[in-house]
């Protein structure tokens, strides 16, 4: 029972994770037709429409998380540098 | 005919400053026109060890002290190169392990207060400027007295549908060398390596004038000592590989001049660590060029296969560990950043709290709270200056 029970789960993990990679692959074929014009871009320029406003503290912050969690990643506009987060 | 020129002028001269603005990707086809110097100081400090618990070692845990610089500096007109250091001092106790303690409650094993390290990290970004794209090199050298790490990476970014969207292909790896300090009374690697591979793909879209969205997905393999050389009867295996999808939303809101962030990760691993982070943050302009911006993240985790909350010699497995870091449980951590420009520089101080706690569905062993999970306070500090 315990068994059909993990490879379930692990069925919906890879059917979740290939439903992700799908919609990420289709995305800017999807909403390719989306055109704003140069000059309607002020807003999008300001520093807090950004991804990271402050990269600097959030490179910081990555490393913080790296060294005190499981899991790490998922930031595409920097990294966390090395360092061993042992302790 | 004249006024349709003041009004191309006027046209071109908005578009340029609003290319030319430092921040998201969309726009960043030509490189800063200035040089920038940002300094942040950061105090970090976690919580005493749970004193019920503890039965060795120290309950002050760690404290960091970090001191971060960063010069942007434009290369002619079609490049930058940004250079980042870092200087960290760390001091305190950390856990060493967790045993069985009487009606199988778990006792805590901290290290002593002896800890003390310094990190110092230097790191090298060259991105250069093309009409439709631009292509980043990047390396980095990270020093510890026990660990030490050479890292780089290369980022391509593509721009298409007059700059609406933005493909970004990443590579990144890292060597890195692990020289144990040595303790009276247990056995720990002399020297052992570990390395590590990652390759990132991400797609960025403008939907409006006021709105723009990310999605990424990310593999990383790491290989070589991933074992804990501090950790008590800590064994792990020498390959993990890591999958990372993320999100990301920016919504501005005129009537309330404010912007509203909006951010997903959903990690799983071949160790069966699998998580879900949430972050949701509301930027607010107010005042004289004021910004401040609340947040919270939270955090919620599935333990590695290979995890328990104790070592059982009863049933011991070839590989093992009681890792907080490993266990299930969640977190949530609050922050709130406050920023005031001025015409050439910029002041920013940031306060957070994080808090995490296990996970109590079921009542199993290995759902027992681990007593090592922390909880810490941060607070940063810092400016920026244009030259």
């Amino acid at each position: 029972m315990k068994c059909c029970l993990d490879m379930s789960l692990k069925r919906l993990s890879t059917i979740r994770f290939y439903g992700l990679l799908i919609a990420l692959l289709s995305f800017s074929g999807l909403t390719a037709c989306a055109t704003v014009e140069p000059w309607e871009k002020g807003i999008l320029a300001k520093p807090e429409m950004g991804w990271t406003l402050d990269p600097v503290e959030s490179a910081l912050e990555s490393h913080i998380f790296f060294s005190k969690e499981g899991s790490s990643g998922g930031n595409i506009s920097g990294g966390s540098g090395g360092g061993c987060g042992c302790n | 005919m004249a006024k349709k020129c003041r009004q191309n002028a006027a046209l071109i001269a908005l578009t340029t400053s609003a290319l030319a603005l430092p921040g998201i990707n969309v726009k960043a086809e030509g490189a800063p026109d200035y040089t920038s110097v940002k300094y942040r100081y950061t105090s970090y400090a976690e919580d005493k060890a749970p004193e019920k618990y503890t039965v060795e070692g120290d309950l002050e845990r760690y404290e960091i002290q970090a001191n971060q610089i960063q010069l942007i500096q434009p290369i002619g007109e079609r490049a930058a190169i940004t250079l980042d250091y870092l200087s960290e001092t760390m001091s305190g106790a950390s856990p060493w392990g967790v045993k069985q303690g009487a009606d199988n409650q778990p006792e805590l094993i901290m290290s002593g207060a002896s800890i003390e390290e310094n990190r110092q990290d230097i790191g090298a970004r060259l991105k250069i400027y093309d009409q439709e794209s631009s292509i980043s090199f990047m390396g980095g050298y990270s020093r510890e007295n026990d660990y030490k790490a050479t890292y780089g990476g290369l980022d391509n970014e593509l721009h298409f549908n007059q700059k609406n969207t933005t493909v970004k292909l990443g590579l990144r790896f890292s060597l890195d060398t692990i020289n144990p300090t040595q303790q009276e009374g247990q056995s720990r690697v002399s020297e052992e390596e570990k390395n590590s591979a990652s390759y990132n793909l991400g797609v960025t879209q403008v939907l409006s004038q006021t709105a723009i969205i990310q999605a990424g997905l990310e593999y990383v393999q790491l290989s070589g000592y991933l074992t804990d050389p501090y950790k008590l009867q800590d064994s792990r295996p020498d390959v993990r590989k890591q999958t990372v999808v993320s999100f990301g939303y920016r919504q501005f809101i005129k009537p309330t001049d404010s912007a509203l962030h909006l951010d997903y990760r959903s990690y799983t691993d071949d160790w069966e660590v699998s998580s879900h982070t949430v972050n949701i943050a509301w930027y607010q302009n107010f005042g004289d060029r004021h910004v401040i911006a609340p947040s919270i993240r939270l955090y919620n985790q599935q333990k590695a296969k290979f995890y328990g909350v104790y070592y059982d010699e009863n049933s011991a497995t070839e590989y093992f560990s009681s890792d907080y870091r490993l266990s299930s449980y969640q977190a949530m951590s609050y922050k709130l950043k406050y920023i005031k420009y001025f015409d050439t520089w910029s002041f920013t101080v940031a306060g957070e709290r994080y808090e995490s706690a296990g996970s109590q569905a079921g009542g199993s062993l290995d759902e027992i709270e681990n007593p090592g999970l922390v909880s810490f306070t941060r607070w940063t500090v810092g400016f920026d200056i244009k030259i």
